[in-house]
């Protein structure tokens, strides 16, 4: 039965930015994710109205997910955000609230969309040269045969969810645990086919964070009646073959397509199934192949009689393992049980064993020699705790992954955010006449953009204080500093504090400081011949990866600036 | 930055402190059950456990489903402590609050209550005590002790219960209070020679001879075991046959070496009988399972043969498949001819099973899932017995004592998937006769090798037997974690006694809290900071917060033992006991026949870890945010969800 219903013409509504529901959307959206930004921010619960599971995280990807908008505009600045954590996997919060900031603050001042746009435009590049160029002071050097930069690289990632309730020493654990995990997969001998192998994490819940460790090879989870029966297989010494099936045995016909089979009755489809897996089931006990490996189920009599031939079955392995078994064995996933197997479809593997992890159990396969598969064993307390910790270390090997291609560093802890705006309020004094003309406008017109774009970062920030302390910033590095609640305004800041937030920088006498939120202008020493960073980097300091914060910083620039552009909307009803 | 206090309160701990608060009389070795009544099902359970107790309350809100599942991964674990632990994140919860309300910022609560508890923990690295040592203690020292540090005065003047002043603790410790009274075992019919059946002479010939060297491990070990119960006497007695069986297979079979093994709990499995009196409660080898119907006609023929037995994984029916199978739903069957009678899929099943069962002369058949009436009735005419739904543990001790393959299709049973050396006997109560339940009746099936040992346990009350089953297993475990890591802590609040001293201690030690100039600690919140007197102060006030926690805990406990007329006279003994330094006491009065009483290491940690873990976690929330659609019903058009806020 059909419907019929008469057709609801469009909707169209100019100036999306003046309406007042959006802007309180969006202002609504900016103070959930500012309040989960950084590490000291607040957690986020997250359950269906129907009950059921709850999910405690501070992760972008998570709350960007589950807050639901009904505008368009909010609707896609979300999407846009979304995509660039999914490409970079960080500072998914840094660019939701830039972004925000950016759109609230530009709507205040009184000039016209295309002009903010294109001046915004002209900063953004500013930045990006600068923190492209030899004399940025914020860009670090990753230097691959030292482990302290890139330890800090992780600790960073690692630290900035507080969901995860790891202590000091346990942070640093599985920070050393990700970088060993890491540095596994780069394959040793760089040949022709070379690409990096892959770390798979397997969640242990109930034990405590310093029980997580690294295993070269895979990890199968069992169950406890099967690990006591494979204890009393057969073992055979030394390295054994493997086969490696990508296709459902478990008998049944595959694929029947439309239609009516006709079938005589006392013959039997899955009868005959059965024949062909006995066959190949025949040829692997000829070919001595010591463990057959089955991404979906194997039919239990095939299974029996692989077992009386001593050959070990585990199947239901699921998609994710066939791609790292294949990187670990060598062995070519067989898709179909047709025909005989051919001779150079198997892999090879060293040894395996059962391995105990409270109330777990698993099968540890072991590879030959050096493969770039490992797994990664992750334990936490709590679930939710341990939900959270799985996805920061995933977030901390991308981050890895993109640091092998561009070894460069930024300072964490809002320093080269303030660096930043530091550094364009200084330019912004002496931009050429000839840049203006090109972007039409007036040189007032321009600080005053520059200015917002600066409250903006410096905004952004800012957020990263949640418990009332005050951020300040210096007069010569241009870097964070944090305080406590409760220090009075008018004190002598020298006595308070000791270092900046990325733990660079000492206090010594000649540094003064001013509050983050409120400067306009601040009186740089340093700022006219900006010098690169040199020198010994402390033990423990906060880094962030360079590609993931320069992204991050044109996503979030570039979403504001078609918002701010947009004209009209048309949204259709049916 | 105003001085006021802070008017707004955090509503997720609240909600939490409220929550816990429904667990209060559960604490200690004295409960008081709980009965949970649906109003709108009329449905009721009744409790004394925190895990069985928000099982049954339908918790809504995210507070509520953390604080279960904090509870139920817990038991999942451990299957002891959630009590404790439900206590504990009640009393930390006000604790927090009262942090707030000092305007203490948020993440110097959690850095240093999370400090303050692994410091404690720490504390007490030197008070686990080696169950060798304590083995040793119980049996060199056979002398009663007539004053008993930790005891009441019962009957005395009710006006002040104090515990007999001048105990020191170290005497409490190590004075061990074994009276070595006639212990009455309740026995299981192996302890009684005269009783043994024929399928039991194996192990009774084994008993004989080792039965010596049994004994000197009997009364020192039955004492520990009693001093874990915590008032589950009758529970932990059967726990300790159930233990001793075990280890007296093992050591006929596997002859090892090592005086007190671990305990296989996977070989555990009990059997609730409703409708008889307590004392039948009983340990047997073998597996006791509930017949009806006609099946015990088919358990007297069979009962004293040797038998075959089947162990099929899965359903037994004619249509059942192998998970992962799915089958050609678009499929047409033609007869060519019609000669042959027209027999249905399933009969020809029926029959071709009975061919196979007849071939290799099966007796019993232990299914995982459930098997279809036909082939039960079938069975039953061909004197086959078919028992269902056999858990998992019990089929695989079938399999590594019978020496079966678990299948999945009868087509698959060949001759080396048939077990042997089973038999069957209908099961007898203490006395030795078979009690009378009515229409159902009770079997045994046990083996040359143990393939599991079943613990029968029975009440008259119907809905006793849960509590009665649950205590069963929080002993077991009790005894499994003791036994696995060699340890156990000294009980009855000492471990809680202990860590107030301790925090007390840190607390007016100036030192430890002096702050260190030039600390560079760039994982704290304001790392630019250096550590100011504010810091000093905050930190001793949150550890004594921290510490109010673990005093409620100890004046809840002792109130609930009875010994105390109002709460406060608890709190004041705990107070005194602080002041005076004690350390570590057994402060909770002991109104049980142990004397003195144990904990497990890890439960009790865990549990205080946990505890805290989930208030920090819930501190740190401040949003709720709700996913999902809900039907508006007079417009039939979705309307999506609106955010809540707390805080």
């Amino acid at each position: 039965m059909s419907c019929v219903a008469s057709e609801t013409p469009s909707f169209c509504y100019s100036g999306p930015l003046n309406n007042e529901d959006v802007c309180q959307a969006i202002s609504t959206f900016r103070c959930i994710v500012q309040s989960c930004y950084g590490p000291f921010g607040r957690l986020k619960l997250i359950h269906n109205a129907m009950g059921g599971y709850v999910q405690t995280t501070s992760q972008s990807s998570a709350l960007l997910r589950s807050v639901s908008v009904s505008h368009p505009v909010v609707k896609w600045l979300i999407t846009s955000v979304s995509r660039h954590v999914s490409q970079f996997s960080d500072s998914g919060l840094f660019t939701a609230v830039l972004c925000c900031n950016l759109i609230e603050k530009a709507k205040r001042c009184n000039i016209t969309g295309s002009r903010i746009v294109r001046i915004q435009s002209h900063l953004l590049n500013m930045c990006i040269d600068y923190l492209n160029s030899e004399e940025c002071s914020c860009r670090i050097q990753i230097d691959f045969s030292h482990s302290k930069a890139l330890l800090s690289l992780v600790r960073t990632v690692i630290t900035s969810k507080p969901t995860c309730m790891l202590t000091v020493k346990e942070a640093d654990y599985v920070s050393s645990l990700i970088l060993k995990a890491f540095l596994h997969t780069v394959p040793s001998v760089i040949g022709e086919d070379v690409s990096l192998g892959q770390t798979l994490i397997v969640s242990a819940e109930g034990q405590r964070v310093s029980d997580s460790r690294v295993f070269p090879g895979l990890l199968i989870q069992i169950s406890i009646s099967h690990s006591r029966t494979i204890q009393f297989a057969k073992r055979t010494l030394g390295p054994f073959k493997v086969a490696l099936f990508d296709v459902s045995m478990s008998g049944e016909v595959v694929d029947s397509g439309i239609g009516t089979w006709v079938v005589e009755s006392g013959s039997c489809l899955e009868d005959w199934s059965l024949t062909q897996l006995m066959r190949v089931g025949k040829q692997l006990a000829r070919d001595q192949v010591g463990l057959v490996l089955c991404q979906k189920v194997i039919h239990p009599i095939l299974k029996q009689y692989l077992w009386e031939q001593d050959v070990m079955v585990e199947d239901r392995l699921g998609a994710a393992l066939v791609e790292p078994l294949t990187k670990m064995t060598g062995a070519e996933s067989i898709s179909s049980y047709q025909r005989s197997i051919p001779a150079n479809c198997y892999g090879k593997l060293k040894s395996w064993c059962v391995v105990k992890f409270g109330s777990k159990q698993f099968l540890h396969l072991i590879p030959v020699d050096d493969s770039p598969v490992c797994s990664l064993l992750l334990c936490n307390r709590s679930e939710a705790g341990l939900n959270e910790l799985k996805v920061v270390c995933q977030t901390a090997e991308h981050v890895l992954r993109l640091t092998l291609k561009q070894p460069l560093g930024l300072l964490g802890g809002g320093c080269t955010e303030a660096h930043l705006t530091t550094y364009v309020r200084h330019k912004s004094c002496c931009v050429p006449d000839d840049a203006l003309a090109e972007l039409g406008c007036s040189r007032a017109q321009y600080r005053v953009v520059a200015d917002c774009f600066c409250r903006s970062l410096d905004h952004t920030t800012s957020c990263l204080e949640h418990d009332g302390g005050e951020s300040l910033v210096d007069s010569e590095y241009g870097h964070r500093w944090s305080v406590p609640l409760q220090t009075p305004l008018g004190t002598d800041w020298s006595q308070v504090v000791s270092n900046c937030a990325c733990g660079l920088h000492g206090s010594h006498q000649d540094l003064l400081w001013t509050l983050l939120r409120n400067r306009s202008e601040v009186v740089n020493k340093g700022m006219g011949s900006a010098k690169p960073c040199t020198g010994v980097l402390p033990d423990r300091f906060l880094l962030d990866s360079f590609p993931v914060k320069l992204n991050a910083l044109q996503v979030a620039v570039e979403t504001a600036n078609v918002i701010l552009q947009l004209q009209y909307v048309i949204q259709a009803h049916n | 930055m105003d001085d006021g206090k802070r008017e707004e309160s955090h509503i997720g701990l609240e909600q939490l402190a409220a929550l816990a608060a429904s667990g209060r009389s559960l604490l200690g070795s004295i409960k008081s059950y709980k009965f949970i009544v649906d109003d709108e099902t009329d449905e009721s359970a009744v409790t004394c456990s925190a895990f069985r107790l928000l099982e049954n309350l339908h918790l809504n809100g995210p507070i509520g489903q953390l604080l279960n599942e904090t509870v139920q991964t817990h038991h999942k674990l451990y299957k002891t402590g959630t009590s404790s632990l439900l206590f504990l994140v009640g009393a930390w919860s006000k604790a927090v609050l009262n942090c707030l309300n000092e305007d203490i910022p948020i993440p110097t609560i959690v850095s240093v209550m999370s400090e303050g508890l692994d410091n404690a923990i720490e504390a007490l690295e030197t008070c686990q005590v080696h169950i060798d040592n304590l083995l040793e203690n119980f049996n060199s020292k056979q002398n009663v002790l007539t004053s008993k540090p930790g005891r009441l005065s019962c009957g005395s003047d009710t006006s002040s219960r104090h515990l007999i002043t001048g105990a020191s603790p170290s005497q409490s410790k190590s004075s061990s209070v074994f009276s070595g009274k006639n212990i009455k075992l309740h026995l299981s019919r192996h302890f009684r020679m005269s009783d043994v059946g024929t399928q039991e002479e194996a192990l009774s010939d084994s008993f004989d001879e080792s039965s010596s060297t049994v004994a000197a491990d009997c009364a020192t070990f039955r004492a520990l075991a009693m001093s874990l119960s915590h008032g589950n006497q009758s529970a932990m007695q059967l726990t300790i046959e159930a233990y001793r069986v075990q280890i007296q297979y093992d050591r006929v079979a596997n002859s090892v070496s090592r005086t007190l093994p671990q305990f296989d709990i996977d070989k555990l499995v009990t059997c609730l009988l409703p409708g008889l009196p307590e004392h039948y409660s009983c340990v047997n080898t073998g597996f006791i399972t509930l017949l009806s119907g006609e099946q015990p006609i088919v358990v007297q023929h069979l009962s004293g043969l040797s038998l075959h037995v089947i162990l099929i994984d899965g359903d037994l029916t004619h249509q059942y498949h192998h998970p992962g199978f799915n089958r050609v739903t678009n499929m047409k069957i033609v007869a060519k001819s019609i000669d042959n009678t027209f027999k249905s899929v399933e009969e020809e099943w029926l029959n071709n099973a009975i061919e196979i069962f007849r071939k290799y002369h099966v007796n019993v058949i232990l299914v995982k899932g459930i098997a279809s009436p036909c082939l039960m009735e079938k069975c039953i005419q061909n004197n086959i017995l078919v028992i269902q739904q056999v858990k998992d543990n019990v089929v695989q001790g079938f399999v590594e004592a019978t020496g079966a393959i678990l299948i999945t299709y009868i087509t698959q049973v060949k001759e080396n998937c048939v077990g042997t050396g089973a038999h069957l006997c209908f099961w007898k109560a203490g006395h030795g006769n078979s009690p009378d339940m009515r229409e159902r009746v009770a079997v045994q099936i046990s083996c040359f090798k143990i393939a599991v040992i079943t613990v029968v346990l029975c009440s008259p009350v119907n809905c006793k037997l849960q509590v009665i089953g649950d205590q069963l297993w929080s002993c077991v475990h009790r005894l499994h974690h003791a036994l696995s890591e060699q340890r156990i802590f000294p009980g009855a609040g000492a471990t809680e006694l202990m860590s107030l001293c301790h925090l007390k201690r840190l607390i007016s030690e100036k030192a430890a809290l002096k702050p260190q100039i030039n600390a560079t600690d760039c994982t704290g919140p304001h790392c630019s900071s250096r550590r100011t007197e504010a810091d000093v102060l905050y930190k001793s006030q949150i550890l004594q917060f921290l510490a109010d926690g673990w005093r409620e805990y100890l004046m809840t406990a002792m109130y609930n033992t009875g010994m105390y007329r109002t709460p406060l006279d608890a709190m004041s003994e705990v107070q005194r006991c602080v002041n005076e330094d004690v350390g570590l006491f057994a402060i909770i009065p002991n109104v049980s026949d142990e004397s003195t009483v144990y904990d497990n290491v890890t439960v009790k940690l865990e549990s205080w870890r946990r505890a805290l873990d989930l208030v920090l976690l819930v501190l740190q929330a401040d949003v709720e945010i709700i996913t999902g659609y809900r039907a508006n019903t007079s417009r039939l058009i979705e309307e999506q969800q609106k955010q809540i806020t707390f805080v």
